[in-house]
């Protein structure tokens, strides 16, 4: 990596000035700050975390603790950002047309398991708002990649219309929730000792209010009505989204023996729209196969959300009036889609394969292109 | 003064990755068309005037359809390789959104390394972005044919004006300037 020698008292100006910065104060990515970022990851600096093939861009562990740094991240925090940045670079989230697309996504990434209390992210009150270092610089350290390393910025390639505040950084933990319901993490087929950082190119978060309705039908579908209306890019197109239960909400739909199964397929089916719908908001229905719109089904309904495994049930939020939220994608499942990664503690071995099994002569492997 | 030693937080330039475009030929008989559609609304409509604007200039022998499962991705390798053996000429389109344009673009390009002559159509707000993807391609001076934005709400009467109204570069793109004389 490039070493530059700036004036100490000027540092913050001058990566101003080149272009370097989200419009805040960064750290300035010392030698000695992104050695213990780096060690904090347990990843050496020329590690690959993933490419970005339709921009000829790689992404680096060293360039992403540069980041990191100037994010102000502390060095416990990397490995979530590793993981982060992991998932975000999988051909399944597409980073190029995510961080490309008018449509102007943030990058909405959720940390379930213990790390995220080790770490001292908010799971609870203000969830998504100001306040706690963990949950605020591993989103911006991820988004200060997305521009620096992969060129997200408009000068470079980030063509977003409207965008979101959320760009500047979108992260939060999960509030574990009480049995019988399962995390995130476990819902995903982790271990329940597992940290995992799950990645949506989304919207802002959509508040839902519902402080008189603790019958779970009727809280549920007033949930649908933030999920569906015409006007939103992924209805009647099938995305994803991320329901946020707050514990009111949550307690009630517990309480009354409803589990997280139930509620996922009852929101996929309340928040179908009808044609009639669609066409009363002024949104003309395109035709099936002609962009984006999905059949309608037999009773002339279109999803907002096709599969159940589109949509990600996670319990957080602050004790209150009945509050939860919920975070659409920002474009069809089509085009990209939300990404998992286990979180690797800076400490842990790579596993041992056996004497033979890494001994492996590339020269025998015939590569296509 | 006192200075700090701070590392560069971007990535050192990128070689360029100089893609070779296609050799201009005439052509033997009729063009076989490859019309690689990223599913946009209107683009089928759009890059069939195209054609039909083509067909007065030189005879079309076939108009196939290629349609991508999202505007959001490039065509997977394999496909271009499948594309490129059916076609002599190729339209890619319509990019009318970020993702998408910067998308036809590389489709474009990807026919292009593969030998055949190809032209992306987007809307004007996007040419700044298929630029710099283009310069960092290797190819600065590789050209869009451009329609006003935004096209998706238009009748069929303008997409038809602007298909008739494209042509000369159209032809220019996919035939190469010295090609088009001797054609006519």
């Amino acid at each position: 990596m490039e070493i530059l020698e700036v004036d100490e008292a000027s540092a913050f100006d001058f990566f101003m000035q080149q272009d370097w910065t989200d419009g805040l104060p960064v750290i300035p990515p010392t030698l000695d700050r992104v050695a213990a970022m780096l060690a904090g990851g347990g990843v050496s600096e020329d590690e690959i975390l993933g490419s970005v093939p339709a921009r000829n861009r790689t992404v680096t562990a060293g360039l992403a603790a540069v980041n990191a740094v100037m994010a102000g991240c502390l060095p416990a925090y990397f490995p979530v950002v590793l993981a982060a940045l992991r998932a975000m670079l999988d051909p399944a989230w597409n980073a190029n047309g995510v961080l490309t697309s008018t449509s102007g996504g943030a990058a909405c990434i959720v940390v379930s398991g213990p790390m995220a209390a080790e770490i001292g992210m908010n799971a609870t009150s203000n969830l998504f708002g100001p306040g706690n270092r963990a949950n605020a610089t591993i989103g911006r350290a991820v988004r200060l990649v997305a521009m620096n390393v992969i060129g997200a910025r408009r000068s470079v390639q980030d063509e977003s219309s409207m965008a979101t505040p959320a760009k500047y950084t979108f992260c939060f933990a999960e509030d574990e929730p009480t049995q019988p319901w399962r995390p995130l993490r476990v819902q995903l087929g982790y271990e329940a000792e597992d940290t995992t950082v799950t990645v949506m190119a989304s919207e802002g978060p959509r508040q839902i209010a519902n402080f008189t309705n603790g019958e779970p039908a009727g809280l549920l579908r007033s949930f649908a009505s933030l999920m569906k209306p015409p006007g939103s890019v992924i209805v009647g197109k099938a995305g994803q989204g991320i329901v946020v239960l707050g514990p009111e909400h949550r307690f009630s739909l517990r309480d009354a023996g409803w589990t997280q199964e139930q509620i996922v397929d009852f929101l996929l089916r309340e928040s179908r729209v009808s044609g009639a719908e669609v066409e009363a908001a002024g949104i003309i229905i395109e035709k099936p196969g002609d962009h984006h719109y999905l059949p309608a089904a037999a009773d002339g309904t279109y999803p907002t959300f096709e599969k159940a495994e589109d949509l990600l049930l996670v319990t957080a939020g602050g004790y209150g009036a009945g509050w939860s939220a919920f975070i659409p994608s920002v474009f069809p499942a089509r085009h990209g889609k939300a990404v998992t990664r286990r979180v690797r503690p800076a400490d842990e071995a790579l596993p041992d394969c056996g004497p033979d099994s890494c001994e492996i002569d590339l020269s025998t492997i015939a590569l296509r292109r | 003064m006192a200075t700090i030693q701070v590392y560069r937080p971007v990535p050192a330039a990128a070689p360029e990755e100089q893609i070779a475009l296609a050799k201009r030929s005439p052509l033997a008989g009729g063009a076989r068309i490859v019309l690689v559609n990223n599913g946009k609304p209107r683009t089928t409509e759009l890059l069939t005037y195209m054609t039909e604007a083509l067909n007065r200039h030189f005879p079309v022998a076939s108009v196939t359809i290629h349609s991508k499962p999202s505007a959001g991705s490039p065509l997977d390798n394999d496909i271009a390789d499948r594309l490129a053996a059916e076609a002599d000429l190729v339209l890619t389109g319509l990019g009318d959104c970020g993702a998408c344009s910067s998308c036809s673009l590389i489709d474009a390009l990807m026919m292009e390394q593969r030998g055949i002559p190809a032209s992306v159509i987007i809307t004007d707000p996007f040419i700044d972005v298929c630029s710099r993807i283009a310069a960092r391609m290797g190819c600065a001076s590789y050209r869009p044919v451009m329609i006003p934005h935004p096209a998706a709400s238009r009748s069929a009467e303008w997409l038809r004006d602007w298909a008739d109204r494209s042509t000369p570069i159209l032809l220019e793109n996919l035939m190469g300037s010295q090609m088009i004389r001797i054609q006519q």
